[in-house]
């Protein structure tokens, strides 16, 4: 065998390696980007799910003063219900932000009850669910970059012929509602100077 | 007939086919390692989840009574890795090859602005850092006129080395050596990319010392519930084996927890540390730099392995064109 025929086989072998090994690089970093936004709504499921076991507590505290709102408590219980039985993503995180609305609606309203307020149940809870919706808020942004990040290298090339090649489709964002982003409606009740 | 020359440099064929195929494959890994980077979010410490491969970005927080004075150049740090390189002589040419590690292990603590703070234990993690170590050469022959801060941490770390010694090398012959120092400092911006805990299972527990092992095997001879415990065969007394078994269970008990982890303090909430072979970098650079430069490094490896491999294997087949 001559140089130039190991030379040119060699090519050959170590190109074809090459091309192997990078479209195993794509494929399974494309599986490992799936996996993480499996990964990262696994991890805002937990926190939601803590914030909901919370909900039912807040609106008990708050439905022992007698004048509050029994709308908004509702609104509250059937969200969260709704997202028990939610079974896709998009419908999850739509009743999570319907819940998230009527939470900031209830804490916005307590400023209305200063024995609520002052109340030490409301406090924890006020406290505790705060910071869990802190935490939501993280996680929702780190999974929206992951799905982001998945999104673009489905679309680029050269991932995109691998991806085309395992049927991956585009995931959709954990958007924030509409109604969660208009301000909250409160009707403050001043004291009358007389 | 070849000559001597021609011999020697099939040799370094042979080494640098075999280089090649080792480039080739670590290129694939860089760039694997490369996309990880890009794909994984950054997390903020105080609300991010733990698990396998979390990054973080974040500032290095200490105080200043807990700084180290780094070995070689002696500057205070939180942190510093020791390369020890031995110099190969071959017939043509030499080269640094590396022999031993050394770590400090005092963790660090690393805050992002969340509210909350990351425990790092950077031993064993691949550690980027721009600009080029702070290095010392030295002949093992003169090893006694090291830096003192060089020489302690030698000496403190001499059961933990594997190739180097102290004691220098044999009275005939001389070795060089070169110290590389890697450093973190205090303030310093580092980026994260590794396994998170969440501290709960930080604490470790030693191994069983011998002195623990006797004190328990005397409680479990003494003690009678402990030997209606372990006495497995209800016969009444402690076998041999059933001793062993006992000893080592209490003893465990006795250990004190391992001292080098330190107790996470409630503002920690995630602990980085090296877990078998999982990908664990820290670095100094930005994210952007540290993929550039694992971008630069594979594509060079992946096309600059394979050419090698090929001129190495073409020139042996030169070589032996002859022989067959």
């Amino acid at each position: 065998m001559s140089v130039t025929t190991l030379a040119v086989l060699g090519v050959l072998l170590f190109g074809s390696a090459a091309v192997i090994g990078y479209l195993l690089t794509i494929y399974n970093g494309l599986i490992a980007l799936k996996e993480n936004i499996k990964k990262a709504w696994a991890n805002i499921d937990v926190i939601l799910k803590q914030r909901h076991d919370e909900l039912p507590k807040l609106v008990s505290v708050c439905e022992s003063y007698a004048e509050f709102e029994k709308g908004i408590l509702e609104r509250a219980m059937k969200a969260r219900e709704r997202y028990f039985s939610a079974d896709t993503v998009a419908k999850k995180a739509e009743a999570s932000a319907e819940v998230s609305g009527a939470i900031k609606s209830i804490f916005a309203l307590a400023e209305n009850y200063p024995q609520l307020k002052a109340n030490e149940n409301f406090m924890q809870l006020q406290a505790r669910i705060s910071h869990l919706e802190e935490s939501l808020a993280d996680r929702r942004e780190f999974y929206n970059d992951s799905v982001n990040n998945y999104n673009i290298r489905i679309q680029q090339l050269p991932d995109a012929i691998v991806a085309n090649f395992m049927g991956l489709k585009l995931e959709t964002m954990f958007s924030v509602a509409a109604e969660d982003r208009r301000d909250v409606d409160i009707k403050i009740r001043l004291p009358r100077f007389e | 007939m070849t000559s001597n020359r021609e011999g020697d440099l099939a040799v370094w064929a042979l080494m640098g086919a075999g280089m090649g195929v080792y480039w080739f494959f670590k290129g694939f890994r860089e760039l694997k390692v490369k996309r990880t980077i890009q794909d994984i979010p950054t997390s903020r410490i105080a609300t991010g989840a733990v698990g396998s491969l979390v990054e973080i970005k974040g500032a290095i927080v200490c105080e200043p009574d807990q700084l180290v004075p780094a070995p070689v150049s002696g500057f205070p740090c939180v942190f510093y890795s020791l390369e020890i390189q031995k110099l190969v002589r071959t017939k043509n040419s030499s080269y640094w090859k590396t022999i031993d590690w050394i770590y400090s292990d005092k963790g660090f603590r690393v805050d992002d602005g969340s509210g909350a703070d990351a425990l790092v234990y950077a031993e064993g993690a691949e550690i980027k850092r721009q600009g080029d170590p702070a290095e010392y050469r030295v002949n093992s022959r003169d090893l006694s006129s090291m830096p003192q801060g060089l020489l302690l941490v030698l000496t403190l770390n001499a059961n933990k080395l594997r190739s180097f010694k102290l004691s220098g090398s044999s009275w005939w012959r001389s070795e060089e050596y070169r110290f590389l120092e890697r450093c973190f400092y205090r303030g310093e911006t580092l980026y994260i990319l590794g396994n998170a805990d969440s501290g709960i299972k930080v604490e470790k527990r030693r191994k069983l010392s011998f002195k623990n092992f006797l004190a328990a095997r005397k409680m479990a001879e003494t003690d009678p519930a402990l030997r209606k415990k372990f006495d497995a065969n209800r016969d009444g007394v402690l076998d041999p084996e059933e001793l062993e078994r006992a000893a080592k269970t209490v003893g465990e008990q006795l250990q004190p927890r391992d001292g080098r982890v330190e107790k996470p303090l409630p503002k920690t909430k995630m602990i980085f540390r090296k877990q078998d072979a999982r990908t664990f970098i820290v670095s100094n650079m930005k994210e952007e730099q540290v993929v550039a430069s694992l971008g630069w490094s594979s594509s060079l490896k992946i096309f600059g392995g394979p050419a090698l491999a090929i001129a190495g294997m073409a020139y042996i087949a030169w070589f032996l064109r002859g022989a067959f």
